[in-house]
């Protein structure tokens, strides 16, 4: 296989990946949180919203192509057959995050590498993730005539994508903590069966 | 679209990810100041609070105490009085701080034994 197919596979894969985990938070999302659905593009919690900033620090522009297929796949059918609606709504969901990350990563100065990143870098590009996705959905929604008069719409969107995000990452950063932390006491109880420790005073 | 490698991008974003939760141990900086204990611990029993404070001269004393309460609060350090001068607090090792350089150890080790068999 030459380097060039070997790459295009490596992207398809990226591109289907964050697809399918979109399409799967995003039904988990509404059998967990139907209730807090306060129109059908806006909920105040959207578990798929972790995705953006993820995939597109992790994947860059490929991630965004992902979220791009990924909202298709679940907007598809919900436009009264107007397919344009669909595909600026997908393109939207992809367009917007790239936008936020790359505004931000540029604002907080984080590398390509994404060295130096910090819990609180995390948190201000999801805000502004957020941020951009409300307005930016909004505001598309408002030219096209489909806002039906209702600005606490953007809220919605906003804080559901916010607590969408903050939800999935407190639950990762905590099974990290947790299975970091009984690792390193498996290791010390390796290397010290006595779990007496060294005498390091 | 991006040139640096997926895996390295992948670390540094668990990596601050890991940050988030309020039940991790520390930040780098509270992990630095662990590591100088450690050392100090390894030379001496009674290590005073003072001591580690003036010696962090990069920061301000307050930051320097925060940082040692938060090492306290999360279980990595216990403040020790002294008996003769009450007004003095010495600084020691939790088991939880003890697994920690017991980690390093083991870390330095594998890499020592990997080294050898190359």
């Amino acid at each position: 296989m030459t380097i060039d197919a070997r790459r295009l596979l490596r992207q398809t894969l990226i591109v289907a990946a964050v697809a399918l985990s979109w399409f799967g938070l995003f039904n988990l999302n509404a059998w967990l949180f139907s209730n807090l659905e306060h129109t059908a593009r806006a909920h105040w919690i959207f578990l798929p919203a972790v995705l953006r900033p993820v995939s597109v620090l992790l994947f860059g522009g490929w991630g965004a192509c992902g979220l791009v297929l990924g909202a298709y796949l679940t907007v598809y059918g919900t436009a009264n057959g107007s397919y344009l609606h669909e595909i600026v709504l997908s393109l939207l969901s992809g367009l917007l995050p790239w936008l936020a990350v790359y505004l931000g990563k540029w604002a907080l100065g984080i590398p390509e590498s994404l060295a130096g990143l910090r819990a609180m870098h995390i948190v201000a590009i999801c805000a502004l993730c957020a941020g951009v996705n409300a307005i930016g959905l909004n505001g598309y929604l408002l030219l096209a005539g489909r806002l039906q008069n209702d600005p606490i719409q953007i809220l919605t969107i906003f804080v559901g994508d916010l607590m969408g995000a903050a939800i999935p990452l407190f639950i990762i950063s905590t099974a990290l903590a947790i299975a970091l932390r009984q690792k390193a006491k498996i290791r010390a109880t390796q290397v010290f069966p006595t779990r007496s420790g060294p005498d390091l005073r | 679209m991006t040139s640096s490698p997926l895996h390295i991008r992948l670390l540094n974003l668990l990596s601050a990810i890991r940050e988030l939760s309020p039940f991790d141990a520390m930040t780098a900086e509270e992990e630095e100041l662990l590591r100088d204990l450690l050392v100090r611990w390894h030379n001496a029993r009674d290590i005073p609070v003072s001591l580690i404070m003036n010696s962090m001269t990069e920061v301000s004393a307050a930051t320097a105490y925060r940082r040692l309460m938060s090492l306290h609060a999360k279980g990595l350090i216990e403040l020790r009085v002294d008996q003769s001068d009450r007004r003095v607090k010495f600084v020691d090792p939790t088991a939880l701080a003890l697994d920690y350089g017991a980690r390093i150890q083991t870390v330095i080790n594998g890499l020592l034994d990997e080294s050898r068999s190359r």
